[in-house]
């Protein structure tokens, strides 16, 4: 239990991932929810980026031909995070064109407002 | 108020009226007199006034039916002659009209409508602070952030660091792992952005004909770029800088941090900034979406093709028969130096595109 604040990296990861999540849950508003999404996307990069890390070590890009494992930090999560920041931005691209023609169809960003009209009460 | 919330009308309604019945610390009353006027003639009209609060769902039918009428063209000739004397009233009759509206319809909708939101979003609230919880307990029982001893630090990261060099000849690790050893995991990337890029493209395009009126409003600023001379001087002058520093960035992205990747992202926010200060007019001579979409489908194939020479070459993609050079010059590394070209024109074109397809778009 005691590396709770010497985690601080994961822990701020963690605790952006609920306030994106929360965002995704309770703005009503469509561009919120994607902002609220990004900012998810966001925290997991922090954390993997945080995991890639060790205490004292370069940046794994080989200097002077000397490839010994234990002068670099891990090259792993790296990869990932550059993976995971491609498909954040092909999904908010994506989700962002999905609210622009929501809004079209419907004249309103507010998920709420126009499920209670359209949906719920089967109008148009 | 209600005079601005008039004007609006034709794209506010919807939004403002949900807002002003919904929320919870703002009165609906107090905000929006001239929607309770609205709901007076809808419900005169329909003749559901005497109902009461037993008959609640016929309330809300008959109150959203005057919603729709009055959004319709009739609208104005109804308020033409109503609004003018019900706006400076709205605001000294409120208590009294509050009182009448109360026992009625469109209060109980709004009951209806903040106690499904309210509990909504208490159970949000609820699931977020447990979510919280497990992560934070988790977090605690992490390793120690920095510490050697993570298991994420495998043999895998060691085969990477140790001979890495020799097997791609690329000394930035992380361009060789990602361009050599798992370069078609960074294809299904690119595909994921030119998937994306279509898939933009299909939602936005076929609306684009019939709102010709509605565009040419903002034609011009979309023509010329912003007005803001010390934007367009600013601009002018990294603009070449920029893109020689995303060019340089690409290029060397198996030498130094960055790659296809950042390279191509600085490559298209510059492309951006020329299209934000100088407009269409000026970026469509060298780069439109047709151009851009073209391109990112060569660079594609490009991609596809070089790296299955290198995979019927050499099986893994581990040897190819590109000579990998001496490490630390700029042709070196085999098939890394092109594969980033080919990535950073793809996420370069996919920016702009992107860019260019959501400003264009008009409701």
């Amino acid at each position: 239990m005691g590396n709770l604040f010497t985690n601080y990296y994961e822990l701020a990861a963690m605790l952006l991932f609920v306030i994106g999540f929360l965002t995704l849950l309770i703005q009503r508003n469509l561009i919120k929810k994607i902002i609220g999404m990004n900012i998810m996307d966001t925290s997991v990069f922090l954390f993997l980026a945080a995991k890639g890390y060790v205490a004292g070590r370069m940046s794994p890009i080989i200097r002077d031909g000397v490839t010994d494992a234990s002068l670099y930090i891990n090259p792993i999560p790296a990869g990932l995070v550059l993976t995971g920041i491609v498909v954040a931005v092909s999904t908010t691209a994506f989700a962002l064109a999905l609210a622009l023609r929501w809004y079209q169809q419907y004249n309103s960003l507010d998920v709420d407002w126009t499920a209670l009209k359209y949906l719920l009460k089967g109008e148009k | 108020m209600s005079i601005i919330s008039e004007e609006g009308k034709k794209t506010l309604t919807s939004f403002s009226d949900w807002v002003s019945a919904n929320s919870p610390d703002i009165p609906a009353e107090v905000v929006y007199p001239p929607k309770k006027d609205d709901h007076g003639h809808g419900h005169d009209d329909h003749g559901h006034d005497d109902h009461g609060d037993a008959h609640c769902d016929a309330h809300e039918e008959a109150h959203e039916e005057a919603h729709e009428e009055l959004r319709s063209s009739a609208y104005e000739a109804l308020h033409a002659s109503d609004a003018p004397p019900a706006a400076p009233a709205a605001v000294t009759a409120q208590p009294k009209e509050k009182e009448t509206v109360t026992e009625e319809g469109p209060m109980t909708e709004r009951t209806f409508v903040r106690t499904l939101g309210a509990g909504y979003r208490l159970i949000a609230a609820v699931c977020g602070v447990l979510l919280a919880i497990i992560l934070l307990v988790t977090v605690a029982f992490l390793p120690r952030f920095g510490s050697a001893e993570n298991p994420a630090l495998n043999e895998v990261s060691r085969r990477y660091l140790e001979e890495g060099l020799t097997d791609t000849g690329a000394v930035n690790t992380v361009a060789g792992m990602i361009l050599d050893y798992r370069a078609f995991d960074t294809l299904g990337e690119s595909i994921v952005l030119f998937t994306a890029t279509v898939t933009v493209i299909f939602l936005l395009q076929q609306s684009r004909r019939k709102n010709d009126e509605a565009r040419a409003l903002e034609e011009e600023d979309l023509q010329q770029g912003v007005r803001s001379l010390p934007a367009r001087v600013v601009i002018g002058i990294a603009f070449p800088f920029a893109m020689l520093y995303g060019i340089y960035v690409v290029l060397n992205g198996h030498l130094s941090p960055g790659g296809g990747f950042s390279g191509g992202t600085i490559l298209g926010g510059t492309l951006i900034l020329a299209h934000l200060a100088f407009g269409e007019q000026y970026t469509q001579r060298f780069a439109t979406i047709t151009r851009c979409t073209g391109i990112l489908s060569v660079a594609l194939l490009v991609y596809m093709g070089l790296k299955s020479y290198s995979v019927l070459t050499g099986a893994n993609g581990m040897e190819s028969m590109v000579p990998l050079g001496t490490p630390g010059s700029i042709f070196s590394a085999g098939l890394i130096f092109p594969l980033n070209i080919c990535v950073g024109l793809v996420v370069a074109c996919t920016m702009f595109t992107l860019y260019s397809l959501f400003t264009k778009w008009k409701a």
